[in-house]
């Protein structure tokens, strides 16, 4: 296909990449796992998948060479990054699981226990996501559509105005955001059936500036 | 809001598809891929995948088997069946398991879940629980129902979830493929016992069965089998059938 794109999907062990991978390709771009920071410029979108604990994830992206690549990456070279669960909120300034830990830094916020009201946790199942404001991700998908969570803690941001959808479990949190060249879902894409497909679909038609 | 998960259950054997009664009796429903894609095309919550004989034949888990199901399956899989390592687990994921559920290796092996939960997270990993009827009260099995463990389902749920188990699955081996309604006290108990999501499992014959124990317990989801492979019933006329009494589900798009 002509306008067929390589995606970068990054592996740095904190994740499960197989349905990403599979839907990328079945969306007929080319998926490509980078688990070398080296090998992600020529690539024209990123995909940042992450489970697991904010501490853990972070220590892993500092270890093996992520933390500078992704910087010059998205924050010099304004390439599309697209994080999902635990890959959105490493963004934060900060995150409060496994101790104070300082995240990506690429937005002013923080990750902290979701405050659940007394509910079950994980959050985990399908739950409704209010769309707050325009979004690109959101091109041709409904209102208050399902999407498929599992997550324990939520980011907070400090501008608000930077999410794109909410969603209500106990509390009211941010579901997915987008700031300039910058997405996230707290939420899973991948897992998330035919909304999820076209949402994957949708980044991976953002323009690169 | 929070939906009530409908998840169909898919027990493998050697080559196939089986069902029974009660964990025995087994017998062949099909082969598996065709079924996969249509729960997919149905749009069903989620799919547990469960492959009964890897723990008394001691085998791995059927990594390509699980490749195969996952590239047909574009919501939420769940593995279990012969996981007795964190290698095991990890294979899983790569293989395209979304979560995976433990139960016979976290009686012999008490580290296991702990060390699965902190190296995979929470989310990810299930603690599945079996028990019998023992006079008025319940009993835990392993091995497929064949061995019987001294603990109580409520206390184990509890030290599971403790140890890091993200949800419990509870199965009733007595209702399990009776078609009779799930156990309701069983469930009961073990929901009240635990802060994380629980799963009833076994007996499910239809909604009616389902509405008894959301109206009973606070499940968070709910487990079927038989229904989907001995009657004409489908996952969304049992969810319009639970949105009717008022049970928020998911109807796809």
């Amino acid at each position: 296909m002509s306008n067929s794109k390589d995606i970068g999907i990054i592996d740095c062990g904190i994740s499960n990449l197989g349905s990403i991978v599979q839907t990328v390709s079945n969306l007929g771009h080319n998926p490509i796992i980078v688990s070398d920071p080296e090998q992600i410029s020529d690539k024209s979108h990123i995909i940042f998948p992450g489970q697991g604990t904010f501490s853990e994830g972070m220590r892993r992206i500092n270890s093996l060479g992520w933390n500078e690549v992704l910087r010059s990456e998205v924050l010099d070279r304004g390439k599309p990054i697209l994080g999902i669960c635990l890959g959105m909120q490493l963004f934060a300034r900060f995150g409060n699981e496994g101790g104070h830990v300082d995240g990506l830094g690429f937005l002013e916020g923080e990750v902290s226990k979701l405050e659940d009201g007394g509910r079950r946790l994980p959050h985990i199942g399908w739950n409704t996501v209010c769309q707050s404001r325009d979004s690109r991700l959101f091109f041709r998908i409904p209102q208050n559509v399902d999407f498929y969570f599992s997550h324990s803690f939520v980011l907070k941001l400090n501008e608000e105005s930077i999410a794109t959808a909410n969603c209500k479990y106990g509390q009211t949190f941010t579901a997915s955001l987008e700031y300039k060249n910058i997405f996230g879902t707290q939420f899973h894409p991948e897992k998330s059936s035919k909304a999820g497909r076209q949402l994957l679909k949708n980044f991976c038609e953002v323009e690169v500036c | 809001m929070l939906k009530i998960r409908l998840i169909p259950t898919l027990l493998w054997k050697d080559f196939g598809l089986v069902k029974g009664e009660k964990f025995s009796s087994l017998r062949r429903v099909g082969p598996i891929l065709p079924t996969v894609k249509v729960y997919n095309a149905r749009d069903v919550d989620e799919i547990m995948l469960c492959d009964v004989g890897a723990t008394a034949k001691n085998t791995e888990p059927n990594y390509s088997l699980i490749k195969d199901v996952a590239s047909q399956c574009c919501v939420p899989l769940t593995v279990s069946g012969g996981i007795s390592k964190l290698e095991h687990i990890e294979k899983l994921l790569v293989a395209g398991a979304d979560k995976v559920a433990l139960n016979t290796s976290m009686y012999s092996n008490p580290f296991l879940l702990t060390e699965a939960a902190e190296r995979f997270g929470s989310q990810c990993i299930m603690a599945s629980i079996d028990a019998k009827r023992n006079g008025d009260r319940w009993i835990c099995v392993s091995d497929s129902g064949t061995k019987i463990q001294t603990d109580e389902p409520c206390n184990w749920a509890r030290q599971l979830a403790d140890r890091g188990a993200g949800e419990i699955l509870i199965t009733s081996v007595d209702q399990d493929g009776t078609m009779s309604g799930y156990e309701l006290g069983l469930i009961e108990t073990v929901c009240s016992a635990v802060n994380v999501p629980v799963i009833a499992s076994g007996g499910a014959a239809g909604a009616k069965h389902m509405v008894e124990v959301l109206r009973n317990s606070n499940v968070s989801a709910l487990c079927a089998a038989s229904i989907f492979h001995f009657t004409e019933i489908t996952p969304l006329e049992i969810k319009r059938e639970l949105m009717e009494f008022g049970f928020p589900v998911r109807i796809g798009i």
